[in-house]
C-alpha cells in the first residue's frame, strides 16, 4: 500500500528565501585577510585574525570562508579563491583600505612562503616592489606566473589602472622568462663550479667573433654576407670523455646570454645524448632549434626581438606543415624539399624580416653536443644530410657558428674528402684552475688540497675524481690536509695510477666480499644480486653464497657511486672504469676473467629480454667466441643495449657488430672487415644512399668503393655498383658489370631489368628491349614478384618505344607470377608492383586485372597498357624540351607536388639530372595514361605553356585576363575575412604561379592551425585576430605577386 | 543514492532493535532477493559478531546503492519499523536528498553506468548542483566505451567551471568503478613543490596514485631523474593493468617545465600504441604552440561556455519532475521559478541579457547549492 506523500507548499518554498543575508563579500575583515595569504590552516588562520582584530572568528564565518577556498587535504590547508582574491584586493586597493591594512598588520604577517611574498610585493604599496623579471630566479618566476594569472583573469581590464597592479606582467611575459631560465636551468647546473679554461673560451670568443672580409661578399651593403664552410669551417672540440667539453660550451653560452642586447649571442643547442633528439629528419632538428631561439627572442622588452621571436616560431610552424604535407610517410625531406621551403619562407618573411635583418651583425650559435653519440644510431647517409643541412643554413645564416662537440675520428672520412674543415679545438687534461673548480663539485672544497691534488695527478678527469673519492672516505677518518696529500698517495705508480685508486677506494668498502666482487668483476657491466651469486661470488673468489649474502654484497657495492651509476633501468659498473681497467684485470685474473665470462654466458642463455639476449652476445663475444654468432644472435630489439659498446670489443668484432647494426663501421675498421662482409656493407651503403635521395651521396659511396678493388663477383653487389653507376650516368661501366654474368644468382633478374633501363637512359631501345626478352635465361627466385612485375612493364615500354613485338613473352611472365603464388588476393599483387607504378592508379588496376589472370582479355589490357607509353618521337622530343628551358629539381619538386600530389623523392630515385628527368617523364607518361598534352603541362609547367597555347587540343584554365579576374576575386574575399574561400579559389585554380603553390601551402596550413586553436579555446581572441591579421597581408603580399 | 556514514549508524541501530538476529534478516532479505541481490549471510562471516555483520552488510548494499532500498523495504514492510525514532530521522534525510536525486530518476533504484555518467546533477556528496554540460557527459561516456579518441581538450574562460568537471569525475570514479581517475592537479603540485612544476614531480605524483607501481630507479633524486626511463615503466605498468585509467590534468595557470608539456604531448599522440586502457582529458590546456598541426586536428575538444539561462531552467525542471515524485507539490513549476526569480541571486531578472558579461559559472553554481542546502534543511526540518 501506497504511504501518502508529504506536502511542500508555496509557502515552504518561499521561506526558504526569507532573512536572507546578503554579505558584501569584499568588505569582509576575514576574506580581506585571505587574500593577502598564500595557504592556511584554519588554526593559523583563527591565530592570526584573533591577532589583528582581537575577536575570535565566528564558526559560520568560518565556514563560509572555507566554502569559498579551494583545499588541499593532503595538507589541510587552504586557499582562497582565485577570483575572490583578485576583487577583493583590487576594492580594497580603490579604497586605500589595502594601504592602511598592510602598514597596520604587516609585522603580524610575516609571509609563509615564496608566493605569499611574491604577492606581497606585488599588491602592497608600502614595499618597494618585486624584483625585475629577468633578475628572479625559476622560483620567483614561477610565483610570479601564478600571481599574474590571478589578476590578468580579471573581466574588468581597468583593474590595471592601478598604479601598484600595473607591474603585474601578462602571463605570456612571464612564461617567456621561465621558458628562457628553463633553457639556460642546465647550463647554470653543470657551470656551477667551472674554473680556468680561459684560453679555450678565448679560442671560442675569437671564434665566433669572426666576421667575413669586407669585399669578398657579393653585396657589401647587402644584409647577406655569403659564405661557406670553406672560408669559416666549423669547430670541433674534442677531448676525452669527461673533460669538461660540455661545460665549457655551456660557460660560453651563459656568458653569452645575459640580458644586455650588447655582447648576447642567441644559441640553440642540440644534445645528441638526449633521448627523443634524432638526427634522420634535419628538419626537425631545425624544429627544435626554432623553438630554442624563439624563447630566446621572446623577451619582450625589446619590440624587434618579439618580433623575431614570433617570426622564428612562424618558421617553425612552417616546417611542421611542410613535413605534414609530404605525402609518403616514410619520406624523408630532400635538399629539393627543403630547397623550396626556404624559398617560400624568404619571400613569406622577407618583407617583415629585412629590417631586422640589416642589423642583425649577432652571431649565431649552433651547438651539436655529444656527436659521437650520433655515430651509433645514424646511418651515413643521415650523418651527410645533417652535414648537407647545416651547409644550407650557413648559407640562408651567414653569421651561424657551428660547433661540434665529439671527437674527430667520426668526421675524419669528410675531413679527408675535403667535404668538410673544421677548426679544432682539443681540450687538454684539467689545468689547475680547472681541477679546483672540478674537485669542488666533487666535494673537495679546500682550494690548497685541489690544488695539491693536481699537483699529484695532473688534469684527468677520471683519475681526479677516484683520488676526489679517496680523499673524501679519509676524510671521514680524519681530516685530510694539503701537505697530507703525498703521504696518502704514497706508493701510487704513475703508470697504475686510475688501478691503484680504485683499489684504495675498495678498501673504504667495510664489506671484504664486495672489495673482491668489484676487482675484477667490474668487468661485466650489468649487476645485480642474482649476477653476484650466479656469475661473479666463485671467480671472485668467494665461493657459492647465498642470495641473501649477495643481496647485501650489492647494497654495499650500490652505494658507491664512483664504481656504479644507473643505465637503461638497471644497476651498472661506471663504463669509463671498466674501459681503463679492462686490459689490466684481463692480465692479472686471466683465469677469472674467463670464468666470469662463461658464468654471465650460461647465466644469460636461458633469458629472453632483449636487455638479456644483448648481455648474452656481449659476453660471448667477449670470451672470444667466433665473431660469426652475430649473424645468428644480434637482432634489431638488441640496438638499444649494445649502441654504447660497439667499440669495446677487438676490432675485427666491433667492424662487424657496426655492420650487422647498420650503422657506419668506423674508418679505422674499414679495413679489417672480410672481404664479402665489405661487400655485404657497400651494397647496403649505396641501397641506403638511393633511398636517401640525394645524388650528392651516391659519389661518396662511389668514392669508398674505390678504396678495394678485389670483388668476389657475387652476391648483392655487382648489381648495386651497376645502379649506382647507371644512376651517375657512367652507363658504360654499368653496362660492363651487368654483361659479366658470372655469378650472377638470384640477382639475374633485377640485372636484366637494370640492363633494360640502362640501355633505354642510352636510348637504345631495340637493345633495351632484347634484355627483357628471353625469360627461359631468367633464373627467378622466390619473392622476386616485384622485380616480374617490372620486367613485364619493361618489356611493354621498351618494345613500344623500339616498335618491338610484344606478345610472346607476356603470358610466360604471367605464368611464372601465377605459379610462385597460387593464391593471388589482389591486396597482394598491388603490394607486389613496385611502388612509383602503385601510385599511376589506372595502369596498376590494369596490371592487377592481367595478373589475377582473366586470360581471355590479356590482348586488349595490354594494348591499353601499350597506350600508356609514349612513342620514341614523342618521347625524345619532350625530353629535349625539357632540357633545353633548363629547368633545376626545385621546379620539377614542386611540379610532383603539384599534380602528382607526391614528393619527388618518393617516385625518383637519385641520380643525375639526365637520369632523372627520364624517370620524371617515364612515371608521368603512366600517370597520365599516356595523354601527351597532361605530361607536357605536368613536366614543363609554365614553360609548356607557349606550346600548349599553340594546341588546339588544349585548353588553359584561365586566360591571362582570367589571372587578373582571379586576383580581384581572392582580394575581395580576403577583405571581407573570407580567407578560407579565397584559399580554396587559388587551389583549385590550376594556373597559379608555380612558384606559389608553396607559398600557399604553408599560408593554408597557418592559417588552418589558427583557426582550429580558436574554435578549441586554445588561442584567445586577441591573439587570433592578431594573427588572422598577419595571413590576411601575407595573402594580399601573395596576389601582388601574381600579377 | 549513497548513505552517509552517520545515516548508516542509525540504520545500523533500527536494525538491531527490529530484528532479533542474523538469521531473521537474513528470511527477511531473502524474501526480497530480486530487489537486494545479496543475503546477509552470503556477504558476511560467521566468525563476526551480529553487530559487525549488520554493519558490513549496509556497507555492501551502500556500495551498490542499494541501501535506501533496503531502508524502503523495512519501512513498508517490518512491522514497527517507522516508530523507530532513528528510522524517521533516516526517513526526513532521505527526503531531503531527494530533491534532486543524485544520479537522475530515482536515486537508490538500480542505475546503470550510463545512466550514472549522463545523469548525474549533484556532486559532492549532493551539495554541488552539475548543471548542462551534457556534451562532457557524452565524452567521458564514449571515452569509457572505447568508441572515440582516447583524449579530450576541455577548454574554456577562466571561472567556467572547470573544476566542477573534476569534482565530476571523482564522482563517476567512485560510483562506477570504470576508471581510476589520475588527477593531476598543477595547482595541488605548485603547493608542495613552490616552483616551476618539473617532470619528476608528475612521475612522482602518478606512482603514487597508482596501486603496487614499483619502479626501480630513485624518483626523489630530482636530478637524477630519467624520463626515459619513467615513460616505458608506466607504459608497462599500463599494458599489464586490468582497469582503465583516466589522467586528468588540470590548472594549467601553473608553470610547468618543457618536459612536462612533451609528457603529455606524448601521452596524448598515444605513444605506445596498442595500450587503449588509458585515456586523457587536458583542462585548459592554453600553450597551443607546443601542439602540433596534426594533433590539434585530431584531439576532440569542447569549449565549455557560461550557462544560458534555459539550462539553469531546465535543471529546475528536472528537479522540479522528480520532487513531483517524492512529494505532494503545492506549487507549480513556473510559480517554483518565480519565486527564485526573485529572491536567488542565480536566476535573478537580468543576469543572463545579453548586454550584460556573462555570468559566472562559479557564482551561479555556489548560490545555487546555496539554495538547496538551505531547501534540504527546510524539508528535513519541517513534519511531514
Amino acid at each position: 500500500m501506497d504511504r501518502p506523500k508529504r506536502k511542500l507548499s508555496l509557502k515552504l518554498l518561499e521561506s526558504i528565501s526569507e532573512r536572507r543575508e546578503k554579505r558584501a563579500i569584499h568588505s569582509l575583515s576575514f576574506i580581506q585577510l585571505a587574500s593577502v595569504l598564500s595557504y592556511f590552516t584554519p588554526a593559523y588562520f583563527q591565530e592570526k585574525f584573533e591577532e589583528i582584530h582581537q575577536e575570535k572568528l565566528s564558526d559560520a564565518d568560518q565556514q563560509f570562508l572555507l566554502e569559498r577556498c579551494t583545499s588541499f587535504e593532503a595538507h589541510g590547508e587552504y586557499m582562497l579563491d582565485d577570483q575572490i582574491r583578485v576583487e577583493t584586493l583590487y576594492q580594497c586597493l580603490l579604497s586605500g583600505k589595502l594601504k592602511a591594512f598592510f602598514r597596520e598588520n604587516d609585522l603580524d604577517l610575516k609571509p609563509q612562503d615564496l608566493l605569499e611574498t611574491m604577492l606581497r610585493a606585488y599588491v602592497n604599496e608600502n614595499l618597494e616592489g618585486p624584483p625585475p623579471l629577468a633578475d628572479q630566479d625559476m622560483d620567483q618566476l614561477a610565483a610570479t606566473y601564478q600571481i599574474a594569472n590571478w589578476f590578468h583573469s580579471h573581466e574588468d581590464e581597468k583593474i590595471f589602472t592601478q598604479p601598484v597592479l600595473q607591474a603585474i606582467p601578462r602571463p605570456n611575459k612571464v612564461q617567456a622568462f621561465l621558458k628562457r631560465e628553463e633553457l639556460l636551468t642546465p647550463f647554470r647546473r653543470v657551470t656551477q663550479n667551472f674554473m680556468g679554461r680561459e684560453k679555450e673560451l678565448d679560442d671560442l670568443r675569437t671564434y665566433v667573433d669572426w666576421l667575413p672580409k669586407k669585399g669578398e661578399s657579393e653585396d657589401e651593403d647587402g644584409p647577406l654576407n655569403i659564405i661557406d664552410w670553406k672560408e669559416k669551417p666549423p669547430m670541433l672540440i674534442a677531448g676525452i670523455g669527461g673533460i669538461g667539453k660540455s661545460t665549457l660550451v655551456a660557460k660560453f653560452i651563459l656568458e653569452h646570454s645575459s640580458y644586455d642586447t650588447e655582447g648576447r649571442i642567441p644559441f640553440a643547442y642540440l644534445d645528441f645524448d638526449r633521448p627523443g633528439l634524432s638526427i634522420a629528419e634535419p628538419l626537425l632538428i631545425a624544429s627544435e632549434a626554432l623553438r630554442q631561439l624563439a624563447i630566446q627572442f621572446a623577451d619582450t622588452e625589446i619590440e624587434e626581438n618579439i618580433f623575431l621571436g614570433g617570426i622564428f616560431e612562424d618558421i617553425r610552424q612552417d616546417i611542421r606543415t611542410t613535413l605534414q604535407f609530404q605525402t609518403d610517410a616514410y619520406s624523408k625531406s630532400s635538399s629539393a624539399t627543403r630547397g623550396n621551403l626556404y624559398e617560400s619562407i624568404l619571400r613569406q618573411y622577407l618583407p617583415q624580416y629585412q629590417e631586422s635583418l640589416a642589423v642583425s651583425t649577432t652571431p649565431f650559435l649552433l651547438v651539436l653536443d655529444s656527436f659521437e653519440e650520433v655515430q651509433y644510431r645514424a646511418t651515413p647517409s643521415e650523418i651527410n644530410n645533417l652535414f648537407r643541412f647545416l651547409d644550407e643554413l650557413t648559407r640562408i645564416i651567414p653569421r651561424m657558428r657551428l660547433i661540434i662537440v665529439g671527437r674527430s675520428d667520426e668526421l675524419q672520412p669528410r675531413l679527408q674528402s675535403g667535404q668538410l674543415q673544421l677548426d679544432i679545438l682539443s681540450l687538454g687534461e684539467f689545468d689547475e684552475r680547472s681541477t679546483t673548480g672540478y674537485l669542488k663539485a666533487k666535494g673537495i672544497t679546500d682550494r690548497k688540497l685541489a690544488q695539491k691534488i693536481w699537483g699529484r695527478f695532473g688534469g684527468n678527469p677520471l683519475t681526479l675524481e677516484l683520488a676526489a673519492q679517496y680523499v673524501l672516505e679519509e676524510g671521514k677518518r680524519r681530516s685530510i690536509h694539503p701537505e697530507d696529500v703525498d703521504e696518502l698517495f704514497q706508493g701510487i705508480d704513475q703508470l697504475r695510477v686510475q688501478e691503484q685508486l680504485v683499489r684504495r677506494n675498495l678498501r673504504h668498502i667495510k664489506d671484504p666480499k664486495a672489495q673482491k666482487i668489484a676487482f675484477p668483476g667490474l668487468l661485466i657491466r650489468r649487476i645485480s644480486p642474482e649476477v653476484i651469486r650466479e656469475i661473479l661470488a666463485v671467480p671472485c673468489g668467494l665461493g657459492e653464497i647465498s642470495l641473501e649474502e649477495a643481496g647485501q654484497i650489492f647494497s654495499a657495492l650500490e652505494k658507491e657511486k664512483f664504481l656504479l651509476g644507473s643505465l637503461q633501468g638497471g644497476i651498472v659498473f661506471h663504463r669509463k672504469l671498466r674501459l681503463a681497467l679492462q686490459d689490466l684485470i684481463k692480465t692479472e685474473f686471466k683465469e677469472a676473467v674467463e670464468e666470469i665470462h662463461d658464468r654471465a654466458v650460461d647465466f644469460y642463455a636461458a633469458r629472453q629480454s632483449p636487455q638479456d639476449r644483448a648481455e648474452y652476445l656481449y659476453h660471448r663475444l667477449m670470451r672470444g667466441d667466433d665473431k660469426e654468432i652475430i649473424d645468428e644472435l644480434y637482432n634489431s630489439e638488441l640496438r638499444p643495449f649494445l649502441e654504447h659498446v660497439v667499440t669495446d670489443f677487438p676490432q675485427e668484432v666491433s667492424a662487424k657488430l657496426a655492420h650487422v647494426m647498420g650503422v657506419k663501421v668506423p674508418s679505422d675498421l674499414v679495413e679489417v672487415i672480410e672481404k664479402d662482409e665489405w661487400e655485404e656493407h657497400m651494397a647496403q651503403q649505396i641501397e641506403d644512399a638511393i633511398s636517401n635521395g640525394e645524388e650528392e651521396d651516391l659519389r661518396y659511396v662511389l668514392a669508398d668503393l674505390g678504396t678495394r678493388d678485389e670483388r668476389t663477383h657475387s652476391g648483392p653487389l655487382p648489381y648495386f655498383e651497376a645502379l649506382l653507376h647507371t644512376r651517375l650516368g657512367n652507363f658504360g661501366q654499368a653496362l660492363d658489370l651487368l654483361a659479366n654474368q658470372d655469378n650472377p644468382g638470384k640477382w639475374n633478374l633485377r640485372m636484366r631489368n637494370l640492363q633494360c633501363k640502362t640501355w633505354e637512359y642510352k636510348d637504345h631501345y631495340q637493345k633495351a628491349h632484347k634484355a627483357v626478352s628471353n625469360i627461359e635465361a631468367v633464373s627467378a627466385g622466390p619473392s622476386q614478384n616485384g622485380d616480374l612485375i617490372e620486367r613485364l612493364i619493361l618489356h611493354i615500354r621498351s618494345g613500344r618505344r623500339g616498335k618491338e613485338s610484344i606478345g610472346p613473352e607476356i603470358p610466360e611472365i604471367l605464368a611464372r607470377i601465377r605459379l610462385d603464388n597460387p593464391t593471388l588476393e589482389s591486396e597482394e599483387i598491388l603490394h607486389m608492383v613496385p611502388a612509383p607504378y602503385r601510385r599511376a592508379t589506372r595502369f596498376s588496376d590494369l596490371l592487377m586485372e592481367l595478373i589475377e589472370g582473366v586470360n581471355e582479355k590479356v590482348i586488349p589490357m595490354i594494348t591499353e597498357l601499350n597506350s600508356f607509353f609514349l612513342e620514341e618521337t614523342s618521347y625524345k622530343n619532350l625530353f629535349q624540351q625539357a632540357l633545353d628551358v633548363g629547368f633545376d629539381k626545385s621546379f620539377l619538386e614542386k611540379q610532383f607536388r603539384r599534380h602528382v600530389e607526391a614528393s619527388l623523392d618518393a617516385i625518383i630515385d637519385p641520380g643525375i639530372w639526365e637520369v632523372t628527368l627520364k624517370d620524371a617523364l617515364n612515371f608521368l607518361e603512366i600517370y597520365f595514361q599516356g595523354e601527351e598534352m597532361r605530361i607536357r603541362e605536368a613536366l614543363l609547367g609554365r614553360f609548356g605553356e607557349e606550346v600548349s597555347m599553340a594546341d588546339p587540343g588544349f585548353e588553359s584554365t584561365t586566360s591571362k585576363g582570367g589571372v587578373k579576374d582571379l586576383i580581384s576575386a581572392a582580394r575581395s574575399l580576403i577583405e571581407k575575412d573570407e580567407i578560407s574561400k579565397a584559399i580554396q579559389l587559388l587551389m583549385d585554380n590550376a594556373d597559379i604561379d608555380e612558384s606559389l603553390y608553396n607559398d600557399l601551402i604553408l599560408l593554408s596550413g597557418r592559417f588552418q592551425r589558427t583557426e582550429n586553436a580558436r574554435v578549441k579555446g586554445i588561442q584567445d581572441n586577441r591573439d587570433y585576430t592578431l594573427e588572422i591579421n598577419r595571413i590576411s597581408s601575407a595573402f594580399l603580399h601573395l596576389l601582388d605577386r601574381m600579377k | 543514492m549513497n548513505f552517509e556514514p552517520s545515516i548508516l549508524a542509525k540504520f545500523k541501530q533500527c536494525l538491531l532493535d527490529a530484528f532479533l538476529s542474523t538469521n531473521d534478516i537474513h528470511m527477511f532479505t531473502m524474501a526480497r532477493m530480486d530487489q537486494l541481490g545479496v543475503s546477509i549471510l552470503d556477504v558476511t562471516s560467521e566468525n563476526e559478531d551480529r553487530e559487525t555483520r549488520i554493519f558490513q552488510y549496509l556497507e555492501r548494499l551502500n556500495s551498490e546503492f542499494k541501501a535506501k532500498v533496503f531502508f524502503d523495504l523495512c519501512w513498508e514492510h517490518k512491522p514497527g519499523f517507522p516508530n523507530f525514532p532513528e528510522a524517521i530521522e533516516i526517513k526526513r534525510w532521505v527526503e531531503a536528498q531527494l530533491v534532486v536525486g543524485p544520479f537522475g530518476p530515482l536515486g537508490g533504484s538500480p542505475v546503470n553506468m550510463e545512466d550514472l555518467i549522463l545523469k548525474c546533477h549533484l556532486l559532492r556528496s549532493g551539495k554541488l548542483p552539475f548543471i548542462a554540460r551534457a556534451e562532457v557527459k557524452e565524452a567521458l561516456l564514449k571515452q569509457i566505451k572505447g568508441n572515440e579518441s582516447r583524449n579530450l581538450l576541455l577548454n574554456g574562460e577562466s571561472k567556467v567551471g572547470l573544476s566542477y568537471i573534476r569534482y565530476y569525475l571523482e564522482e563517476i570514479a567512485r560510483a562506477t568503478n570504470a576508471f581510476q581517475l589520475i588527477n593531476v592537479n598543477f595547482k595541488k603540485l605548485y603547493r608542495r613543490v613552490k616552483g616551476q612544476i618539473q617532470m619528476v614531480h608528475i612521475a612522482q605524483f602518478i606512482t603514487g596514485e597508482l596501486h603496487n607501481f614499483d619502479i626501480d630507479f630513485d624518483l626523489d633524486r630530482e636530478h637524477s631523474f630519467k624520463y626515459e626511463e619513467f615513460l616505458p615503466a608506466l607504459k608497462e605498468y599500463f599494458s599489464e593493468s586490468d582497469g582503465q585509467y583516466l589522467l586528468f590534468f588540470d590548472q594549467f595557470d601553473i608553470s610547468y617545465s618543457e618536459e612536462v608539456g612533451a609528457f603529455i604531448t606524448e601521452l596524448v599522440e598515444g605513444v605506445w600504441g596498442n595500450v587503449e586502457n588509458y585515456f586523457i582529458m587536458l583542462a585548459g590546456f592554453t600553450d597551443a604552440k607546443d601542439w602540433d598541426f596534426e594533433l590539434i586536428q585530431s584531439v576532440p575538444a569542447i569549449k565549455l561556455e557560461p550557462f544560458q539561462e534555459q539550462e539553469v531552467l531546465a535543471f529546475l525542471k528536472e528537479m522540479y519532475q522528480f520532487l513531483d515524485q517524492q512529494f505532494e507539490l503545492e506549487f507549480s513549476l513556473q510559480e517554483l521559478i518565480e519565486v527564485l526569480r526573485q529572491n536567488e541571486s542565480f536566476l535573478a531578472k537580468d543576469l543572463y541579457t545579453a548586454d550584460r558579461p556573462a555570468p559566472n559559472v562559479t557564482d551561479i553554481g555556489r548560490n545555487l547549492a546555496d539554495w538547496l542546502k538551505r531547501f534540504k534543511e527546510k524539508i528535513a526540518a519541517t513534519n511531514g
